[in-house]
């Protein structure tokens, strides 16, 4: 009933699935104490997870976790996933958008946790009152997004749920699988996928209409003044214009210009052909429609309209599909395979979004296969007789089916479903792999911090600390390597706390600290800024605690670090393993003295 | 003359729901997705357009003399109708004003509250329609 909501404290949801067993439950010193988001994941991660687990194993926990600001306020879209990476064998986070965040807020949903594993693929719908689970077999091997519409039709509800879904790629455990959320968003980075494919989760949807009282739950006036702010900040100033205009896309021309954008397996940093492929270019001549997460005014979602015809068809025999595309995608699945053609880009997100991969990670391990095929590293043998070559679209195209459904009898394609770090166990070409502690990186080749943030990241993302933003920051204002090891650290823990909120990272030039404590405090939740900053470097605490636990070595990802990181000019010319080293033992020491654990 | 809400660049609609809040939020003082009067559906799958659906705001409402309740439903100068609130009562009719109105879901009951929701005309949505979709608009039309 109206005004009985607590919603300050909402319920947890936890779900056994090796029984099919579920929990609702209420945690009030959790969401007092870390808020959500990744403060809460965190901590749930901890006490239901036991160190050094598979992460394909029934003991796999995985954790869904939204935070306070969510659904009251725009552009606090996101939903935050934690879980440990089959890809990196540590800490696996990430953050996705659509209507998840909000069927949850109006399922009084603060957590979901998954334990176990299914006996059979199933797919569940949480109800506010309770679980329903499905057989899913018939639905195996389906795509994210016809499963997705499959469990649409049947569960109902239009307008108040959220549907998340695993591809083929997660049901075989590809460990940079992604889940897909609403048909065009993903928690892409670091195998959420696979890890619900091991778990036998085909999908499940959130449903939720339970509204909410603002009078019991705000200080009502001060809360739609707050709104009213954050909203104006939000759509009339331009601190977001460039997302609602051409999207992250717009990053491809001014990267480009710097000398930063990522080509031929980042050899080069400058694409001869990036107009063709840029923001602009896709906005004026491919984009269909601009749509937008639940309660966020942008519409950062640039969906593009590929005509295609049918193979050896006649003029008449063309299909149409809409297909999401951004920047990292363009650059994964673009620069760096050095396609310069955007509907051969859109071609290849649309290959893989059928199967349910994370782009990134899948057009990196392309870009090594491209370069090791040239440099006979591997031979026509390992690749069955395709030929794979850079910037030809249809040898990426014909490879993706075969690295999805690689068995160990075809090793390379079973090597490039691992990922490039086990690309380069098995055939070498560790200067040219690709990959920052496992992970293949977003792209961005703008100098040290980049490579750096990468590096000491919590999860090796560039979303952690924008070491990417911070070169280009300095370009004509030098700063101390120690300035600069710092403003990664801090922007880190600041990221931390408004991932606890959770806000998507785009409004971050909305959401500053005075903006975040006035939006708190209109829902009765006192923080200062003291308090919030403590927050977020107890979080990083934490979260490095976990890695290092679970076996996470510093140093050896910076040994393992490709050469060709410090053969590559950049923003900032060319980067020296000298400095490099230097800033690696800044980071050591400043990490050290603030969380107080050995981090080597 | 009052102005009445008008859904005019349906096309440019992102699907963000700003406005479904915003009627809740101001007139219900609720954070919800349905104790509002403005929905916004999708139409055949993100791919295509979305729908909003709301009160066109007739000055000849049909709903209004259909309604068997006295005072329940009123026009309302500039079009569409006001809602009383203190005499509504869902238990006590055969929710008649539903039946009248030709826009399905342009009228529904609260059924935590046995009330019909109708949009008041009262512009709170087109405040944050950040596409422009929605305006508040002099009648002009023949409705």
């Amino acid at each position: 009933m109206v005004g009985e909501l607590k919603m300050l404290y909402p319920n947890i949801l936890e779900i056994n699935l090796s029984d099919l067993s579920f929990e609702i439950y209420e945690s009030e010193n959790l969401f007092d104490k870390y808020m959500g988001g990744i403060g809460v994941g965190i901590e749930l991660l901890n006490q239901h997870l036991q160190t050094g687990v598979d992460p394909l194993s029934p003991e796999n926990v995985v954790i869904f976790a939204i935070g306070p600001l969510n659904t009251y306020f725009p552009v606090a879209s996101k939903t935050c996933a934690v879980f440990k990476s089959p890809l990196t064998g540590n800490l696996g986070e990430s953050y996705a958008g659509g209507r998840l965040s909000t069927a949850m807020r109006f399922n009084n949903l603060g957590a979901l946790i998954l334990k176990g594993k299914s006996p059979e693929p199933i797919y569940f719908v949480s109800y506010e009152d309770g679980v329903q689970f499905f057989n899913a077999k018939p639905l195996m091997y389906m795509s994210p997004n016809t499963t997705g519409r499959i469990i649409r039709e049947k569960i109902g509800h239009p307008g108040n749920r959220s549907v998340v879904t695993i591809g083929p790629a997660g049901e075989r455990l590809i460990p940079y699988a992604c889940a897909t959320v609403d048909r065009t968003r993903h928690f892409g980075r670091t195998g959420l996928g696979a890890v619900l494919g091991s778990k036998n989760v085909k999908g499940f949807a959130i449903i939720g209409d339970q509204p909410i009282s603002l009078e019991s739950n705000t200080k009502y006036k001060q809360y739609r003044r707050v709104f009213r702010e954050i909203y104006k900040k939000t759509t009339e100033t331009n601190l977001m214009a460039k997302y609602h205009i051409l999207g992250t896309a717009a990053g491809i021309l001014p990267l480009n210009a710097l000398k930063s954008l990522p080509t031929r397996n980042f050899a080069e940093s400058y694409f001869e052909e990036a107009e063709n492929i840029s923001g602009e270019y896709f906005a004026s001549e491919l984009l269909g429609k601009r749509v937008a997460c639940g309660g966020c005014p942008i519409g950062c979602i640039h969906l593009a309209i590929l005509r295609e015809r049918w193979e050896k068809g006649t003029v008449a025999d063309i299909h149409s599909i809409a297909v999401s595309y951004d920047y990292e995608l363009i650059y994964a699945l673009g620069s760096n395979l050095k396609i310069g053609n955007a509907k051969d880009i859109l071609k290849l997100i649309e290959a893989i979004e059928k199967e349910g991969m994370d782009a990134i990670s899948i057009g990196v391990v392309f870009a090594w296969l491209a370069e090791a095929y040239e440099r006979n590293l591997i031979s026509p043998k390992d690749t069955e007789g395709e030929l794979i070559r850079f910037g030809r679209v249809d040898d990426f195209l014909s490879i993706i089916k075969k690295i999805s459904k690689a068995t160990e009898e075809s090793e390379l394609y079973y090597s490039a479903s691992k990922g490039v770090e086990e690309l380069v166990e098995k055939y070498g070409g560790n200067d040219f792999g690709i990959r920052v502690a496992k992970l293949e990186p977003a792209g961005y080749r703008t100098g040290y911090y980049a490579i750096m943030g990468f590096l000491i990241g919590g999860r090796h993302s560039h979303l952690d600390n924008a070491g990417y933003s911070l070169d280009q920051k300095i370009l004509n204002k030098p700063i101390t390597l120690e300035k600069g090891i710092n403003s990664l650290i801090n922007e880190e823990e600041w990221r931390n706390v408004l991932n606890s909120m959770v806000i998507c990272l785009f409004a971050r030039g909305v959401y500053d600290i005075n903006t975040t404590i006035q939006a708190l405090d209109s829902l009765k939740i006192n923080r200062t800024e003291e308090e919030l900053l403590k927050m977020g470097m107890e979080i990083q605490r934490k979260r490095l605690q976990f890695k290092y636990a679970e076996g996470f070595s510093l140093i050896e990802a910076y040994q393992r670090f490709p050469k060709r990181f410090t053969e590559m000019m950049t923003a900032h010319g060319f980067l020296e393993k000298e400095t490099f080293d230097k800033l690696l033992t800044i980071y050591s020491d400043e990490a050290e003295k603030r969380y107080t654990i050995k981090v080597a | 003359m009052g102005k009445r809400l008008r859904v005019k660049n349906l096309d440019r609609c992102i699907g963000c729901l700003e406005c479904v809040y915003a009627c809740s939020r101001t007139n219900e003082k609720l954070l919800s997705n349905y104790r509002s009067a403005i929905a916004v559906k999708a139409s055949g799958g993100i791919e295509r357009n979305y729908v909003v659906v709301v009160c066109r705001g007739c000055r000849s409402p049909p709903c209004a003399p259909a309604c068997p309740i006295p005072g329940a439903i009123k026009p309302r100068e500039g079009g569409g109708v006001i809602v009383d609130r203190e005499i509504c009562d869902a238990t006590k009719c055969n929710q008649e004003c539903i039946e009248a109105c030709p826009i399905p879901g342009a009228i529904h009951i609260d059924v935590d509250i046995n009330k019909a929701i109708v949009c008041r005309q009262c512009g709170a949505c087109v405040q944050y329609c950040s596409t422009g979709v929605l305006v508040m608009e002099e009648a002009t039309g023949e409705w």
